[in-house]
């Protein structure tokens, strides 16, 4: 009984940290971050330093006209939204968060591939969306962001695939529990500098998969107006965005996990092994930092880099990221049998 | 308790959020419904053509290696995940180089694929 009220316990915080926490936050940093790099104030009058921004906002937007185009494909049209947020939302499912039994909701020995699994299935809302609104710029852009992604998920998956090579496991607490013991065992520095490509090209490819600028042509403004989700309005169109923020959470949780020692940082198993709770607080406390760090590093490349073109972002996810990422496992393997 | 229970509750909940907050809204706002809003998204103007369902043959051309590559991957998961199951002995890691051998020739015959497929234009956008 316990053990069920505990369980529904954490997959209840673990869902609304991310609808209610991640992504009011992340609409609010991600305006004034932005802002900052471009020497604006961003937004700063609604409560103090604008924080209550999102809550204007959703407000706003809950109370608009729902409008849906006489052309859209009904039920389609209707589905796409929540086939976005359903695995947006299930994104901590898999990832371990602290030390210890409490650190994670669940732990399954093909963890990986379910994470893996979950976030693939955003393509359907994404492409759905599109297709469904029956509208030019929204297929153009959901037909753009479909190939787009399933490209990048090829090099996503090679790439997350050598973490668990060097764990020897696809259980995600297992791959977290490698990397103990300081930064020098964090998979990111593992044959250093050689565990840095593979790093290096999750980075990349996570701004890929979210559909973050650089790569953010479903979305480019100039030339598609929104994209997918043109056709949207009301709260529906703010679903896309929830989605979207939280999906960039998962795959930062996701990068931190996997190269980044997840929940690890100095003094964390000294304080578990003395007070469990104190211990288990500084482990998420480790966690959310390094997370939050990967978010703001989001937000100043988009700041920073020029969009690409779109024959330039297919040739370098299938011409460059998917070649470097066989060979860079390939590279782990044969340092893995022989170097020991 | 089956680790799996967490993966469908949390599954749900997340319908259920999902649900509430792309539908729950649309109770609130007004309803004034016109032939002008409701069409298609043309720069203020009618459309003039429809949407035909024909797409640029590049895509199904992605779709397809995509699930080759992917299918590829896949056969690549049991090899990382298999050597947690390995001691340190010496026939162990005689398994190893086996295991690494097998990957690299698997790997090797993708390459060949790739470099023709690279060769025939198919990674080619216009």
């Amino acid at each position: 009984m316990i053990e069920i009220l505990i369980m529904l316990a954490k997959v209840i915080v673990a869902t609304l940290f991310v609808v209610a926490g991640v992504v009011p936050v992340m609409i609010w940093a991600e305006r004034r971050v932005v802002a900052r790099l471009q020497q604006r104030y961003g937004p700063n009058r609604c409560g103090p330093l604008g924080l209550f921004q999102p809550f204007a906002d959703a407000i706003k937007l809950a109370m608009k006209e729902t409008i849906a185009p006489l052309s859209a494909d009904r039920g389609l049209y209707l589905l796409a939204p929540a086939l976005m947020a359903v695995p947006a939302f299930m994104g901590m499912l898999l990832i371990p968060y602290s030390i210890g039994p409490h650190g994670y909701v669940t732990r399954l020995s093909v963890g990986l591939l379910l994470v893996l699994a979950i976030s693939s299935v955003q393509v359907y809302g994404l492409f759905l969306s599109g297709w469904s609104s029956n509208s030019k710029y929204p297929v153009m852009g959901s037909l753009r962001s479909a190939a787009q992604m399933v490209s990048y998920e090829l090099s996503l998956a090679t790439v997350a695939l050598i973490p668990a090579l060097l764990a020897g496991s696809l259980d995600m607490v297992e791959i977290v529990n490698n990397q103990r013991g300081g930064v020098l065992n964090w998979h990111a520095m593992h044959y250093f500098p050689l565990g840095l490509l593979p790093f290096v090209m999750m980075v990349i490819i996570a701004h890929a998969e979210t559909n973050r600028s650089p790569f953010d042509l479903p979305e480019a403004e100039s030339e598609l107006v929104g994209g997918y989700h043109t056709e949207y309005s009301s709260m529906k169109f703010a679903t896309f965005f929830m989605a979207e923020y939280a999906a960039m959470w998962n795959i930062a949780a996701l990068t931190v996990a996997l190269y980044l020692g997840g929940w690890g940082g100095p003094g964390v198993e000294d304080l578990y092994s003395s007070s469990p709770v104190l211990g288990f607080i500084l482990g998420c406390a480790y966690f959310l930092i390094k997370t939050a760090a990967f978010m703001v590093f989001f937000v100043w490349v988009r700041g920073t880099l020029p969009r690409l073109r779109y024959d330039q972002l297919m040739s370098f996810g299938w011409k460059g990221l998917l070649p470097a990422a066989l060979g860079v496992t390939l590279l782990m393997g044969a340092l893995k049998t022989f170097l020991r | 308790m089956n680790p799996y229970i967490p993966v469908l509750v949390m599954g749900a909940l997340a319908l259920v959020v999902g649900c509430v907050v792309a539908y729950g809204p649309g109770l609130l706002g007004p309803k004034r419904p016109s032939r002008l809003k409701q069409s298609a998204y043309e720069c203020g103007m009618e459309p003039i053509s429809k949407l035909g369902r024909r797409l640029p043959v590049r895509y199904s051309l992605v779709a397809i290696l995509f699930l080759l590559f992917d299918v590829e991957l896949v056969f690549l998961f049991p090899w990382a995940a298999w050597w947690g199951s390995l001691g340190e002995g010496g026939t162990e890691q005689a398994l190893r180089v086996l295991g690494f051998v097998e990957v690299s020739i698997f790997l090797g015959f993708l390459t060949v694929g790739y470099i023709y497929i690279w060769r025939r234009g198919g990674l080619e956008w216009d």
